[in-house]
């Protein structure tokens, strides 16, 4: 039990490790692509993809080949490795996004990121950033449906489906699949859903109303993730996935 | 010796889409031996050594390594087994000794001594960023990892590549101290003929996915002969009496390269002269396989 456990701990370490400075990096390319497509206004929505393919180049293959195989080797149980990467992508998510925006706008503890936000020159990059990365603080308050609404939440989801589409034996994966690409469309369809005149659904029932400058950056995430997200599945999933790794 | 085969694969099977990467290999690795597994380029040895660890699915057949399924390889089982892959598995972050002490702490039979002595046998800078490392370097980092854990078996992708001399022959004399109790096995997969000449006990050698030879390293030589007649002999009788992978002939002489010649074959031979393993190697693959 003990060892299991140590072996959590060192999977947990080494997942940090890899995934941590993914998500940090990645961070930073969409921040700043995000922050490029604002200033260049018409742009914006190509940035947005260009950014959101290359965040998800580094989130969801956070195994290359030869670390899946290497890792695969280690006297380590499947659900043992799979936990440490979920308990870090989870603690990423809480720390980077959901931490800051639940103590901002409940004034519990530490104001931080609403000092940051309001002291700062007008239009600086933090205050304009934020809403996008969490998809959670905007001037009304904060909504934990806008807490999937983010980078961090289509990570967890495209990592969770890669991790079942490519654990499970050949023939589930085609089904766990198609579990995920409903699952994707659904997550598109309700983020699009009050696209037009009416816009109320989940994006622009909020982002529309409250944050109306903001909308058409904010409004692409997710279904451009989702969209980029099955692509990549779908490349790793199929019986390629025999000759690009393992997990 | 608790398992008299440490690695057995029936008919083992892989396609990737229509191309058959491996096709209907059958395999054992008994315990005491190395041996080494042979072929060109794209020939199937990766897939197979893939296939054994359980890294891919096979298509078909069966294999087992320490006695239990390739397909469900139990962490006590892995902690028995070191592994080199094709392509270096080391995270650029950690030192050098940072990622061996993280790889060893897996594995129940890992000290840190040993570990450290195998950095110092290897010529590897312990306070190295892994990701400053040359290519060589990292495989001798990569190899280093695999024997530093103690395995019952050693599954080893290229080993040597990359390697100055120097290096290879340690690697070598590693290989032969290891089995040397005759409790461990090797599965040594190399382009290096002369490697596997000097210390496998048996070769297996794959030529477009299908296993042509698989024999101890010593008859594989015996077998292999280039035979010189006087003359132009009968084509006929000698290919009864061997398989002929080659026939030259010259000006007052035809050279015959041959598998599974006998001396009482009865053939009339001007000189019989043996061939070393890269030689047999190239003209097995060229040239077809050994009946």
């Amino acid at each position: 039990m003990s060892r299991t456990l140590l072996n959590l701990w060192r999977m947990f370490l080494l997942e940090f490790q890899k995934v941590g400075w993914d998500i940090l990096g990645a961070t930073y390319v969409v921040s700043g692509m995000v922050l490029l497509g604002i200033h260049l206004d018409h742009m914006t929505s190509w940035l947005i993809i260009l950014s959101t393919w290359i965040a998800l180049r580094l989130y969801l293959p956070f195994r290359t080949r030869q670390r899946a195989e290497y890792e695969a080797c280690l006297p380590v149980s499947w659900m043992c490795m799979t936990s440490a990467r979920f308990c870090v992508l989870a603690a990423a998510w809480v720390a980077l996004l959901v931490l800051p925006a639940w103590l901002d706008d409940h004034s519990r503890g530490v104001r931080m990121v609403g000092w940051l936000a309001r002291h700062l020159p007008e239009g600086n990059a933090f205050a304009v950033i934020y809403p996008y990365l969490g998809g959670i603080r905007y001037a009304g308050g904060w909504s934990p449906w806008l807490w999937l609404n983010s980078q961090s939440g289509v990570l967890l989801f495209t990592s969770l489906a890669a991790a079942v589409v490519l654990h499970v034996p050949r023939w589930w994966k085609a089904v766990a699949l198609v579990v995920f690409i409903a699952a994707g469309c659904a997550l598109v369809w309700v983020c699009w859903s009050g696209y037009g005149d009416n816009r109320t659904g989940l994006y622009h029932g909020v982002l529309w109303h409250e944050v109306p400058s903001l909308w058409l950056v904010a409004a692409w995430f997710w279904p451009v993730n989702i969209v980029c997200a099955l692509v990549l599945l779908l490349v790793k999933a199929t019986p390629f996935t025999k000759r690009r790794g393992v997990l | 010796m608790n398992d008299p085969t440490m690695i057995a694969a029936q008919d083992l099977t892989c396609r990737f889409g229509t191309t058959v990467a491996v096709d209907r290999l059958s395999l054992e690795v008994p315990a005491g031996s190395i041996v080494g597994l042979l072929g060109s380029n794209g020939a199937g040895k990766t897939t197979t050594l893939r296939m054994l660890l359980g890294l891919i699915p096979p298509d078909g057949g069966t294999s087992t390594i320490l006695g239990c399924p390739s397909s469900r390889l139990t962490p006590a089982v892995k902690e028995r087994i070191g592994y080199v892959p094709e392509e270096d598995v080391v995270y650029g972050w950690k030192t050098v000794a940072g990622m061996m002490s993280f790889h060893g702490q897996f594995f129940p039979r890992y000290t840190g001594e040993q570990g450290v002595a195998l950095l110092k046998r290897f010529d590897l800078p312990p306070d190295t960023l892994v990701s400053r490392l040359s290519k060589g370097m990292r495989r001798r980092l990569s190899v280093a990892m695999a024997l530093a854990v103690q395995p019952d078996v050693l599954v080893l992708d290229e080993p040597a590549e990359g390697f100055d001399p120097a290096a290879r022959r340690l690697l070598l004399e590693l290989l032969a101290a290891f089995v040397r109790d005759g409790s461990r096995a090797v599965l040594l997969s190399t382009h290096i003929l002369g490697d596997v000449e000097r210390v496998a006990d048996r070769v297996a050698i794959l030529k477009k996915a299908r296993l042509v030879v698989s024999d101890s390293v010593d008859a594989l030589k015996d077998s292999c002969k280039v035979l010189v007649f006087n003359g132009v002999p009968d084509r006929e009788t000698v290919a009864r009496a061997c398989t002929i992978l080659k026939w030259t002939e010259q000006a007052d002489c035809t050279e015959v390269v041959a598998s599974g010649y006998r001396e009482d074959a009865g053939l009339v031979v001007r000189e019989v002269y043996g061939m070393n393993l890269e030689d047999i190697f190239i003209h097995l693959i060229q040239n077809g396989g050994v009946s």
